[in-house]
């Protein structure tokens, strides 16, 4: 495809481009009324250079890094390249998600996607918003309890998601048995398992303390400790962010049936 | 995927949790009055959102309230819809609603604080966690509708607002309202209709015309030109729901019967019942046909589908039911009163529902754990009489029509005994079931797990009264038994160990032989005999003898030989055990007369009754 083919293809596709009409004509006839281009000078896909088009065209079976300078209009191709998928998508129930770090990109990308392709074109089977609502919406609040053992409330298992600073009096049921290294008993949403390394972190925000923790090289009985006491706490329905990541990580990875539903969408 | 289970706390009568399992397919809840069965439809109603035409909105009522006023209403309700079988692009779908046997649920808590506005918060969730993604698009693609039991079919089809036959239109139209929205053209209906208003308007010297100029000359007149009104006559609005709002259904009563429109008739000069199937049938329109694919479950809830309708037309309408159930995907959730309904369908489609210590119980026939024989035999055998067996309070099984038409008197004399029970059956809500023959393993593993399998049982107390049939030409005594060739006797020790069932078998021979020995009935049976013999001679000359002796202070062996001697008259060609246990059965309702039941037979009412048998 050369680059007017390329334009021609993703508008007819993405915004409904008629195809007796140039891009520009397109902008000046049909865009007047258009909320996608009336704000806009020129057709917001002819304007994209070479580059950008390739990417959006790029099979989304593929894994594709899209690496660029502050400006360049990242965001701008990837809403683009999202209202393009979304468009053509043809497995529903399945969906795509689109997944950033921050809310912000989140809301930025749903803006932009929502400006190609329509609003209601882009919510449900899909999904936009950043990969930590994505887990605990999808993965963790669903699915953690047959991980924890936590038995719900009124048969709700939401998980109860604790900061790792906090110094909430309830969380004094949940110390460990033995003070550690002279900093007394570390609660269980001061620490965290690290599925990489295989070590226990220290991370209660108090700095020194922490410091002091994850300096000490522990003992058996010291790690049996504190698998024991997180089990408790994850138990009675509590996680801490880091928690929550590594519920997730057991989840999808040790489960085969969760590993036959991934096949499957 | 279908709703497979649904559990109810805290609402309506629900105090405690609740559970009722369906099935795919058709589902037919049959129980007494306040057993639950509205309740249990307005949960699933709740539940998926369905209301007809306007809001369902929670009340205080739907809490649970005891009766007894120390004790507090219920402080939330909780209903759970728990779906089963889901195909894979379900699974896909409804991913945050699984659970890890791959059924997916839903529920909904409602918490009993009204907010200053006296609405209750509702808190809907699918899966395991509130704080799951909730898509309400994914909500969307059940669908549920619900027929009430008093429907009033007339206004559903006229035009208005509420017209289930604009909702049918609008449906099937869908997809053809939204492409013309986008694009900004009118519908061709919608076309069609305003060129037939230019039409009428455009005929300057036409009626219409004229009164639209009358009018507006008045208005002008005593209004003047500023506060005046414009005016329009014409056919209804032109959008397309206005045009589609303002149809009615007309009927003509056969099919391709009329021969022109003009032929058919307003629904107001329609029968109630026919225009109940009507309302079916644009509602069964509604739901089969204007889904998409992406519908993946769809509910039908009727209650009392019998209203108005005619035996045979009820078991037309049901059979269509279940078929439709089948064919075209749709789950049907059915309510009844209705004896012959039940008898219709199959046992495996029946949920009995009945109250047990002031708890709602659902108990599937299917989970009865009857054999497949069992299920066959019954399901051919159930008939419009016996299974009323289904909605009754107690039942008691007997062999044949003698038992079945005695029973009702025998019962009045032993109640008359027992203060704490009812005076007679009708009053404890205790049907007896003529089973034509010795069918006790099939009826009552409904009542008892007669094979010790641990199997759901109906909650519901159930005497079988059987004979001993010992050989034909045999005179048992009290003192002088012989063994019965019954093969029912079999059972008896199984049943009796159960919960709810008893058997009571005749210690010496049959029913009437057993009647003879107590007392001084052979007076009364013989006086009955003798009046109804139609033949003077030997015979009635015999049974007045019979009738004119006193038999209380008489031994065994002079009374076996007196009630063989009328168990022969009563099995003879002349009489028969029919018209004997009719006669007898008048001569005792009418007559105060001195009458002894028999002990198996006194214990097998008071067991139905809710008595304790043993006690007395």
């Amino acid at each position: 495809m050369n680059r007017e083919e390329k334009i021609e293809y993703l508008a007819r596709c993405i915004c409904g481009k008629s195809s007796d009409a140039t891009p520009s004509e397109c902008h000046s006839s049909l865009g007047r009324t258009n909320p996608l281009c009336s704000d806009y000078e020129t057709c917001r896909i002819a304007e994209k250079s070479e580059e950008q088009l390739d990417y959006v065209l790029s099979s989304i079976e593929n894994c594709v890094f899209l690496k660029a300078c502050p400006g360049s209009g990242k965001t701008e191709v990837v809403g683009l390249k999202a209202a393009f998928e979304m468009m053509r998508w043809k497995k529903t129930p399945g969906g795509i998600a689109v997944l950033t770090f921050t809310n912000n990109a989140a809301k930025v990308i749903e803006k932009r996607a929502g400006q190609f392709a329509g609003a209601g074109k882009i919510g449900y089977p899909h999904f936009i918003g950043t990969i930590d609502s994505w887990l605990h919406g999808y993965i963790a609040h669903p699915f953690a309890h047959v991980v924890t053992g936590y038995g719900g409330k009124d048969g709700d298992h939401s998980i109860r998601v604790i900061d790792s600073t906090s110094q909430a009096d309830f969380l004094n049921a949940f110390k460990t048995r033995y003070g550690l290294g002279q900093t007394g008993n570390p609660a269980a949403n001061h620490y965290y398992y690290d599925s990489e390394t295989g070590k226990y972190i220290f991370a209660s925000g108090a700095k020194s303390v922490d410091q002091t923790r994850n300096s000490q090289s522990l003992e058996e009985w010291q790690v049996t400790d504190l698998e024991e006491t997180k089990m408790r706490f994850e138990k009675a329905g509590f996680a801490t962010y880091q928690d929550i990541e590594r519920i997730c990580f057991e989840l999808l990875s040790d489960n085969a049936w969760f590993a036959l539903f991934l096949k499957q969408a | 995927m279908y709703l497979n289970e649904l559990h109810i706390e805290g609402y309506k009568g629900f105090r405690n949790s609740f559970s009722v399992f369906l099935r795919k397919g058709l589902n037919v809840i049959v129980g007494e009055n306040a057993s639950g069965k509205t309740a249990i439809i307005d949960a699933i109603r709740l539940l998926l959102r369905e209301d007809e035409f306007g809001h369902s909105p929670v009340t205080e009522s739907d809490f649970h309230r005891p009766f007894d006023p120390s004790q507090e209403p219920a402080q939330a309700f909780r209903l759970r819809a728990v779906f089963a079988a889901l195909s894979d692009k379900e699974h896909v779908a409804f991913l945050p609603w699984s659970d890890m046997d791959g059924n997916a649920s839903l529920t909904l808590l409602v918490d009993n604080k009204p907010n200053p506005r006296g609405r209750y918060k509702r808190t809907l969730w699918g899966g395991a966690s509130q704080a799951s993604m909730f898509e309400w698009e994914l909500f969307d693609t059940i669908n549920c509708v619900y027929l009430p039991p008093l429907r009033d079919a007339e206004a559903r089809l006229s035009e208005g607002k509420s017209s289930r036959l604009a909702r049918l239109l609008k449906n099937l139209q869908h997809q053809a309202i939204q492409e013309a929205k986008q694009k900004g053209e009118p519908l061709p209906l919608e076309k069609e209709v305003h060129e037939f208003n230019e039409q009428l308007s455009s005929d300057k010297d036409g009626a219409i015309a004229q009164a639209n100029k009358l009018i507006r000359t008045r208005l002008l007149e005593s209004l003047g030109s500023v506060f005046g009104q414009d005016t329009h006559i014409q056919f209804s609005e032109v959008s397309f729901s206005r045009i589609v709002e303002s149809l009615r259904l007309l009927f003509f009563p056969n099919i391709g019967g009329a021969s022109s429109p003009a032929d058919f008739r307003a629904l107001d000069e329609n029968s109630l019942g026919y225009n109940n199937l009507l309302y079916l049938a644009t509602v069964l329109a509604e739901l089969t046909e204007t889904h998409d694919e992406t519908d993946y479950l769809r509910v039908l809830l009727i209650e009392e589908p019998e209203a108005h309708l005619h035996p045979q037309l009820q078991i037309r309408l049901l059979k269509y039911l279940e078929n439709t159930a089948r064919e075209k995907n749709v789950q049907v959730i059915v309510t009844t009163h209705s004896p012959v309904l039940a008898s219709s369908v199959s046992l495996d489609t029946i949920i009995q529902l009945c109250v047990v210590n002031e708890k709602p119980r659902a108990v599937a026939i299917r989970s009865c754990g009857l054999t497949e024989h069992s299920k066959a035999f019954l399901n051919r055998w159930l008939d419009a009489t016996k299974s009323t067996l289904l909605f009754a309070r107690g039942i008691i099984l007997v062999e044949g029509i003698a038992e079945a038409m005695l029973l009702p008197e025998l019962a009045k004399i032993v109640l008359r005994e027992h203060k704490e029970l009812p005076e007679t059956l009708e009053d404890a809500g205790v049907s007896v079931i003529n089973m034509n023959g010795i069918y006790f393993k099939h009826f009552m593993q409904l009542f008892a797990d007669l094979d010790g399998n641990g199997s759901e049982n109906i909650p519901v107390r159930c005497a079988g009264i059987t004979d001993n049939d010992p050989p034909k030409k045999s005179t048992p005594t009290p003192s002088a038994l012989v063994e019965g060739k019954n093969h029912a006797l079999a059972i008896v020790q199984n049943v009796n160990s159960t919960t709810w069932s008893r058997l009571y078998s005749s210690p010496l021979k049959t029913l009437e032989y057993d009647l003879a020995f107590e007392k001084n009935n052979i007076q009364v049976m013989a006086t009955v005999l003798h009046d109804n013999w139609p033949a003077e001679g030997r015979i009635k000359n015999h049974l007045h003898d019979l009738a004119s002796t006193e038999w209380s202070t008489k031994s065994n062996d002079d009374k076996k030989y007196a009630a063989f001697s009328i168990l022969r008259r009563i099995e003879s060609s002349e009489i028969g055990k029919g018209m004997f246990a009719q006669a007898l059965a008048a001569y005792l309702a009418l007559d105060d007369k001195e009458f002894a039941v028999p002990e198996y037979i006194r214990k097998a009412i008071i067991w139905a009754c809710g008595g304790n048998p043993d006690e007395s």
